[in-house]
């Protein structure tokens, strides 16, 4: 029962549990519209942020209690209002706390099935991180990557999960984390039966093969069994894991036509990589094959 | 070492999840050039070189093959000619098994049953291979014949790779390498195929035939569908390989150019008549011409038992010491992958394994604190005859001083730093660990008669070599009585460990004139330091001390390999060109032995207007001893700079 002493805390207290009600009940569009409506309330600075009484028994609730708590900050930041989510979260001036509180917030993210935004918190604490050093940095990176791709996993994007689920093994293997290491290697193994059972693992080394052909010097087989992939993959339904290599194979493609001496084919093919690596949101791609066009357009 | 092995063990993976993985850096994105600013860091893994930009995300993955364009500078890098086109090959003891008479037999036959097939010479356009290999029975090498598949598959595709290199590079055009990065960059492949274009293909075959060549040969890998090892086992008897060679001509006469030594094959086997074991003891003198000769393979399938084998260490460090390379044939499918456990494992051993031995060798020769049979009892290697344990022994103590350096943060530094004398008690002290030593322009280089400093077997034979005197164990001298007239030089002596430094001392010591003869100077001071990644052996020392040195030139005596990449040295070499000193360097490893000189070498005096970069000033106590044990390389600079880095 919510301590009648205090009106404020009163009121504010059983606001919070009324709309821990609809969180519970899985209604995000009710939440929504309550946030909005309640927004002023809901910034002070005591909203939200204690755990009410009635909770604070129940393990199973209290945690629910901190993801109720994290959506509802969220809905106000998208609004423009981000002191709850700073408050939640930790200050921004501490680029630890704020990486750790990042990671919590994706894992519940994830744990409530939003991939998206999950993977929207991610790529931001990603970027950070590899451009960041030290023990935290270290025992954060690998997960981070590991988390990311399992969202990859459940969004049916399998190209990308065994990307990063690869990258988070490297990033284990560097660090020492016999524990991640141990995780991503069967999480990859895993990843490697289920894309060969799609029938992707004979594309994947078809691509792969190319790559080799090419960096053999092999540039016409190279070409040739370049085209036959690049057919499949631009004839693949939108949702196809195929579709994940097309930013590839056009890349390659281009940088093949390069070597032949045809720069015109080459621009072609690299434009059409630039825009598959950007409609995938892939940042490597969307660097390296900016980069690239520069080259070419510099002859 | 055992741990070693089980810790690769239990670290593989599944071959599917290693292929998967290998995948993954193939399907990475690609640039065409490094274009983007920024400091950057490069990693070479296999044939792809990495680079990373500091600020940025996104790594930067080229193929050796097309490297971006700051490696454009680079210089020829060819494998040499067989040394055994351009020697008189002995008359007798030598004798080689033309591969296609291996595939005609399809299994490694006996030296008294082989008859016509073993030749004695080696023509231009042959080259000769030799095989290092493990006995699988105490009889009998091979008793399924397993290993005479593989070789012949290797060999063969080998052959094929040379003639993709020959198509994709030019048949006549050498290989490249990047000074800035050490590596190969361009078109290239294993050393084999590199070995084959050289030595079968560049003599025999013109560019009107490479086409054919390459298309037979791609004829065939389309067959083997990357998997050439599970391919070869299944060949029962190379019946598949003679069919397809009857198809394709000038693959099966290349096969009769590569000419094999194999133990078996190549050396009369027991029980051997009375001719035939004089042609046996003279095949083993030969042993090391044979590796010497050409190139050395290593049919590699358990890396832990392979060295620990006599025999089989005794040709691994022979090709790694003496031939200069040694390439790997795959003995199982999960050590197909260059980048794979086992593949680096044995790279591992033979980084650690001649310095091992060579600790061992200097325990027995130079300190004599144990005798030779210890010395191979603490080496934990096995021989199926006991009588070939002095042979093997003698073999390894032939082996100068191991050139490569391995090198660990962890490594102990024992022996006196020098460190140049600035006024009365104070001297010029290094502010940091480089990791290379600058390069300034060589002045002039001097041959120097000193080929013999970094061998034990020139001290005498086994068990009567001269031991180590004290004054060499000494690891500073003064000598007052030095030649008058020339300016004063001190010695810095670099070694792997203090047994290595002691032997090169005693050589100074008794070979100083020569070195004042060649250098113009007259020494008046030598110092020796050992930084030492394996301490295992004698210690005659055992302590860190730095000692000031007043002369106004130094000379550092080292093995080439340190000059460019190693940090202690670049850190005696920096502080004393800090100081205004000038440096020559002594090289000892190379093929002869020379000094090359730096600018302003020989000085009278230091250079007073020298920077002082990255050195500073330090206060010496006469009374400071250093630190009993040494001190580990990554607190070198504290304790030269007055911590006690213990």
């Amino acid at each position: 029962v919510p301590n009648g002493d205090n009106d404020h805390e009163h009121e504010g207290g059983q606001l919070g549990l009324d709309m821990f009600g609809v969180f519970l009940a899985g209604d995000r569009d009710t939440l929504a519209n309550l946030v909005n409506e309640h927004a002023e309330e809901l910034a002070l600075p005591e909203a939200l942020t204690g755990l009410p009484a009635p909770l604070r028994e129940d393990a199973e609730m209290s945690g629910a209690w901190v993801q109720f708590a994290v959506a509802v900050a969220e809905i106000l930041a998208e609004r423009g209002d981000r002191r709850l989510l700073d408050r939640l979260t930790g200050p921004a001036d501490n680029p630890i706390v704020r990486w750790q509180n990042a990671l919590g917030q994706a894992e519940r993210l994830r744990a409530d099935g939003r991939f998206v935004a999950s993977d929207e918190l991610l790529t931001g604490v990603i970027a950070e991180l590899r451009t960041s050093s030290g023990t935290a940095v270290d025992a954060m990176l690998g997960p981070a990557l590991g988390m990311a791709g399992a969202n990859a996993f459940d969004r049916g994007d399998m190209v990308a999960a065994q990307r990063l689920t690869d990258e988070a093994l490297r990033e284990c293997e560097r660090t020492g984390d016999v524990a991640g290491v141990a995780i991503y290697s069967e999480n990859l193994a895993n990843l490697v039966i289920t894309s060969d059972g799609e029938g992707q693992g004979a594309f994947r080394r078809r691509l792969a093969r190319a790559q080799k052909l090419h960096d053999a010097g092999r540039l016409i087989e190279a070409r040739t069994l370049l085209l036959d992939v690049i057919a499949v993959v631009d004839a693949a339904p939108r949702d196809a894991p195929e579709r994940g290599y097309r930013s590839k194979a056009h890349g390659l493609l281009g940088m093949i036509l390069y070597r032949m001496h045809d720069p015109t084919w080459a621009e072609e093919e690299t434009t059409l990589a630039l825009e598959a690596g950007k409609e995938a949101g892939d940042e490597a791609a969307v660097v390296i094959y900016t980069a690239n066009l520069d080259v070419l357009r510099r002859g | 070492m055992r741990f070693r092995q089980e810790r690769a063990l239990r670290v593989r993976r599944p071959l599917a999840l290693e292929a998967i993985r290998r995948e993954q850096d193939l399907l990475s994105h690609r640039p065409l050039d490094l274009t983007v600013d920024g400091h950057h860091s490069y990693f070479v893994s296999g044939d792809e070189i990495v680079f990373r930009v500091e600020g940025s995300p996104v790594t930067w993955r080229f193929a050796l093959s097309y490297p971006p364009r700051l490696l454009a500078d680079t210089i020829d890098d060819d494998v040499t000619e067989p040394t055994a086109w351009r020697v008189l090959l002995p008359e007798t003891g030598l004798w080689w098994l033309p591969l296609d008479g291996l595939i005609r037999q399809a299994r490694l036959v006996r030296w008294q049953d082989l008859g016509g097939e073993r030749v004695a010479t080696i023509a231009q356009g042959q080259l000769p291979v030799f095989i290092s290999h493990r006995w699988l029975a105490v009889d009998q090498p091979d008793p399924t014949g397993r290993q005479a598949r593989l070789i012949a598959w290797h060999l063969l595709a080998a052959i094929g790779e040379a003639a993709n290199i020959a198509e994709a590079r030019g048949l006549h055009e050498p290989r490249r390498r990047s000074d800035i990065v050490g590596h190969r960059v361009g078109m290239g492949g294993s050393e084999l195929a590199e070995a084959c274009l050289v030595a079968v293909l560049r003599p025999t075959v013109d560019d009107g035939v490479l086409g054919e060549l390459v298309a037979e040969t791609r004829s065939i890998e389309e067959l083997v569908d990357d998997d050439l090892v599970s391919f070869a086992e299944a060949d029962d008897g190379l019946a598949k390989m003679r069919g397809l060679l009857e198809r394709r001509p000038l693959l099966a006469e290349l096969t009769s150019r590569i000419h094999l030594w194999i133990d078996y094959c190549c050396l009369p086997q027991p029980p051997r008549t009375e001719p035939e074991q004089a042609e046996f003891r003279d095949g083993l003198r030969l042993l090391t011409t044979a590796q010497l000769l050409g190139l050395t393979v290593i049919l590699l399938d358990d890396v832990e038992d392979y060295t620990r084998r006599a025999w089989c260490l005794l040709e691994a460090i022979t090709a790694y010491r003496l031939a200069g390379d040694y390439d790997v044939l795959s003995g199982l499918p999960e050590n197909t992958d260059p980048l794979g456990g086992p593949y680096t494992h044995l790279s591992d051993l033979l980084l650690d394994l001649p310095q091992l031995v060579w600790r061992a060798m200097l325990d027995t020769e130079l300190f004599r604190a144990i005798d030779w049979r210890e010395a191979m009892t603490r080496l934990d290697i096995s021989v199926t005859d006991p009588d070939d344990l002095p042979f093997i022994y003698d073999l390894l103590r032939a082996i100068p001083a191991p050139n490569r350096l391995h090198t660990l943060v962890g490594d102990l530094v024992t022996g006196v730093f020098p460190l140049p004398q600035t006024s009365a008690g104070s001297a010029l002290a290094p502010s940091k660990l480089g990791a290379t030593v600058a390069e300034p322009p060589r002045e002039r280089i001097v041959p120097l008669q000193w080929a013999d400093v970094l061998k034990l077997s020139t001290r005498g034979a086994v068990g009567k070599t001269s031991a180590a005197p004290v004054a060499a164990r000494q690891p500073f001298v003064k000598w007052w009585k030095a030649a008058r007239g020339r300016p004063k030089a001190h010695v810095a002596i670099v070694a792997s460990c203090e047994g290595e430094a002691v032997l090169i001392a005693d050589w100074v010591d008794t070979h100083r004139a020569e070195l004042e003869t060649t250098c113009g100077v007259m020494v008046s001071s030598r110092s020796w330091l050992a930084d030492d990644v394996a301490p295992v052996g004698t210690l005659v020392y055992g302590w860190l001390a730095r000692a000031p040195v007043t002369a106004p030139n130094w000379i550092i005596l080292t093995q080439s390999v340190r000059r460019r990449h190693c940090s202690v040295t670049a850190a005696l070499v920096e502080t004393a060109r800090n100081a205004g000193r000038a440096v020559a360097w002594a090289l000892l490893d190379e093929e002869a032995a020379h000094v090359v000189t730096e600018a302003g070498f020989p000085a009278r005096s230091p250079n007073p207007e020298a920077e002082r970069g990255d050195a500073s000033q330090i206060r010496l106590d006469p009374r400071d001893r250093g630190v009993l044990g040494g001190v580990y390389r990554e607190n070198l600079i504290a304790f030269l700079r007055g911590d006690s880095g213990a």
